[in-house]
């Protein structure tokens, strides 16, 4: 093809290079999953909603969650009626109401933060713990390994129920003796509250669940250590920490954000599962494993819209985390791509 | 400051390091010949161990097995074996990511196999590894020139720019265009990558480079190119080479000398003519008989020695001479006592009963 006469040189300056990092490589193969591009912003947004959930309430977009509209009890969704707290004589209840007349979209809104926060308390606990305990057992190796190994045996055979259930115990008498806690503990004592009691609990659940990412953490740091780049760091005279910080830690990072992702639902679904038991939020902390497990102890023939917001909000979360999950492996787990 | 001018001329810059942090030794041997490198009783045993809670050792593979070599300065020395012989255990051990299960590497008149830590660490920039698989060698969440420098940065050595500059001299000697230099390792070729290694390893400026089997993973096409710029940095920058291959024709061509290893010994080490023309070794001589040679009459009459069976466990080598059970000539002795590594003719070594 000949060069149209006026048609601008190219200069070095000009020509922006762009750079494939392996980061960016793995964001183009992401972008390339819609349902995992949806899922992310739908995540976002939910994180969003959640943290300004006081901002909407103060506009008067939602109510307060735990606010008893008396006579309003099972109220159908678009149900309206007078409210007396506003101006605005009439408030409509978008997706009806609970027993006690409280506005269940309010509740669905306020419960996305127990969701989220026992969903990422519970991942970054167990994914801290695990990441150091399975890199120092496989990066060691030998002796310690053997040890470190053995113990993690050990916490596999822990019966996780019972042992939740005795600190579910002793973390609500603990709650109510915030005066002999320091500043940091009155803090977290606080942080508890909001969270209807499942902040420390949820700790200890991360710590019962390090086992899984332990294990891989340490599978992962035994096949890199053995990849030549990490023998040749050594060969150049770098120090166990660059090695681990620089050489491994990168390298590994791709499965386990996979893991942390994919582990997100199921600490939501413990949290289900406790309100199943009784041993979910304090009430009236809203929280959608509650709300369901509410809807079911009343019967869903009698009043079917109980189930539906909080269920809804539910599946179309964990989904999305299941689908964000996928998209990150696509993305980041080098063994499903070319390296 | 430190003198970094000299950073850009390999060879001074080398002295100015070695006058400040090591003050050379010279080992000369009974010919006056400067030592490098000298290893004695080298052995590498990696434990098999078995048991569940407590792990016992129930053997060991004997990957390198009693080596006595010198390596001179300036020369390449080859280090040739089919593989499984333990010629990557080899260069490893005496670069100390292996520690020695026994026996001496004396490198510029310190003795490697004592040093530790930071002290050890401080050594490793007087002698570098090229390594074998250029997909594996190379991090690949690191940029060229990050890989490049991290030898530099973790030796604390110049300023970032002055590293920089360095990068891009290295990465000129070594045939790579330096406006390469933020890209990663996966958009490059495996000579490419090759050239990248190597020019990590050029950039503390060692004086020992071990090269394991650097071209055995690139396309024949290839190879030559990455054999000459070895060469050719050989002799700029004044580098010793322990090259390790895994077939003879190859080393010909590149090697002062060469040491012919099977099952974790030295059967033969000469200068790479007198082995090639004149092997004295029944192991070297069937490796020998199985390169097809140019020259079509030649060709007619070279008589293939075909070794009969496998090559034995290096976890139970057998007693005596470790090539009885595949030597065509083996007489009784062999499947008694050890051949020891003599001196045939001068500078030719050879460890088999009926080469005296
Ligand atoms: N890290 C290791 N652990 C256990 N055995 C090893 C290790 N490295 C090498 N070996 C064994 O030692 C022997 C020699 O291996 P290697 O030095 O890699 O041979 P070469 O480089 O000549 O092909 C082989 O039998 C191999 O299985
Ligand atoms: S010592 Fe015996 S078995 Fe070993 S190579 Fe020589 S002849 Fe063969
Ligand atoms: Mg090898």
């Amino acid at each position: 093809m000949a060069a149209a006469p006026n048609a601008k040189p190219i200069t070095l300056s000009e020509e922006r290079e762009v750079v494939r990092t392996p980061l960016r490589d793995a964001w183009d193969q992401f972008k390339r999953n819609k349902l995992a591009v949806i899922s992310g912003i739908f995540i976002i947004l939910l994180i969003v909603v959640s943290l300004t959930a006081d901002v909407w309430r103060s506009l008067g977009t939602i109510d307060d969650p735990n606010f008893q509209h008396r006579g309003s009890s099972y109220a159908d969704p678009m149900t309206c009626t007078t409210d007396l707290r506003r101006m605005n004589p009439s408030w409509c209840f978008m997706a009806g109401t609970d027993g006690l007349g409280r506005d269940l979209f309010s509740r669905v809104v306020y419960g996305s933060r127990v969701s989220l926060a026992v969903g990422f308390v519970g991942t970054i606990t167990s994914m801290t713990f695990g990441v150091v305990y399975g890199v120092i057992a496989g990066f060691y190796g030998g002796r310690i390994d053997n040890l470190m190994m053995r113990f993690v045996d050990f916490m596999y055979a822990l019966p996780g129920l019972p042992l939740i259930i005795l600190f579910r115990t002793f973390f609500k008498e603990l709650e109510n003796y915030p005066e002999q806690a320091g500043d940091f503990g009155r803090w977290l004592i606080q942080v508890n509250r909001n969270m209807g009691g499942l902040l420390f609990i949820f700790i200890v659940i991360g710590l019962l669940s390090w086992i899984g990412v332990a294990r891989l953490a340490r599978g992962q740091v035994l096949s890199a250590k053995n990849k030549e780049y990490v023998e040749s760091a050594r060969a150049i005279g770098a120090r166990n920490r660059r090695i681990i910080f620089i050489h491994i830690l990168p390298n590994i990072m791709g499965p386990l954000i996979v893991v942390a992702a994919a582990s997100i639902p199921g600490f939501m679904f413990t949290e289900a599962a406790l309100s199943y038991l009784g041993l979910g939020v304090n009430p009236p902390t809203p929280s959608w494993g509650d709300m369901i497990n509410e809807a079911q102890v009343r019967g869903f023939a009698s009043a079917q819209h109980l189930v539906i917001a909080p269920g809804l909000a539910f599946s179309l979360t964990l989904l999305a985390f299941n689908y964000l999950g996928d998209g990150l492996r696509d993305a980041l787990d080098p063994s499903l791509r070319g390296s | 400051m430190f003198p970094l001018a000299g950073l850009m001329f390999g060879r001074e810059y080398r002295a100015v390091v070695e006058a400040a942090t090591n003050p050379q030794v010279q080992i000369r041997d009974a010919k006056g010949r400067d030592t490098i490198l000298q290893v004695r009783g080298l052995k590498k045993h990696f434990p098999i161990s078995a048991g569940f809670i407590i792990q016992r050792e129930v053997g060991a593979i004997k990957a390198v097995d009693g080596l006595d070599f010198d390596v001179f300065r300036g020369e390449t020395l080859g280090l040739v074996g089919e593989s499984g012989c333990g010629k990557s255990t080899t260069g490893r051990t005496i670069l100390q990511l292996y520690r020695p299960t026994a026996g001496t590497v004396n490198f510029e008149g310190t003795e490697l196999s004592h040093l530790r830590g930071e002290a050890l660490r401080k050594m490793r920039r007087h002698m570098q590894m090229i390594f074998q698989d250029p997909y594996a060698s190379l991090n690949p969440r690191m940029s060229v020139g990050r890989i490049i420098s991290e030898p530099l940065y973790v030796h604390n050595i110049g300023t970032p720019q002055e590293r920089m500059d360095r990068v891009q001299f290295l990465m000129e000697k070594v045939g790579l265009n330096p406006y390469f230099v933020n890209r990663y390792p996966h958009e490059f070729s495996g000579g490419q990558r090759q050239r990248i290694g190597i020019a990590r390893a050029l950039a503390l400026s060692p004086s020992l480079i071990v090269a394991d089997e650097p071209i055995s993973a690139l396309d024949v096409s290839i190879q030559a190119q990455v054999v000459n710029l070895l060469q050719d940095l050989q002799r700029e920058f004044n580098l010793t080479y322990l090259f390790i291959a895994h077939d003879l024709s190859m080393v010909r061509h590149i090697c002062d000398r060469v040491a012919v290893m099977y099952l974790g010994k030295i059967v033969e080490l000469g200068p790479s003519e007198e082995v090639y023309n004149n092997p004295r070794h029944p192991y070297t001589q069937a490796l020998l008989s199985a390169v097809p040679v140019p020259d079509p009459e030649v060709e007619k009459k070279r008589q293939r020695i075909i070794l009969r069976g496998d090559v034995p466990s290096p976890a139970n080598p057998p007693v005596g001479c470790n090539f009885n059970t595949r030597c065509p000539v083996a007489v009784e002795t062999c499947f008694r006592d050890e051949p020891e590594l003599k001196e045939i003719v001068p500078g030719h070594w050879v460890a088999c009963h009926l080469s005296n």
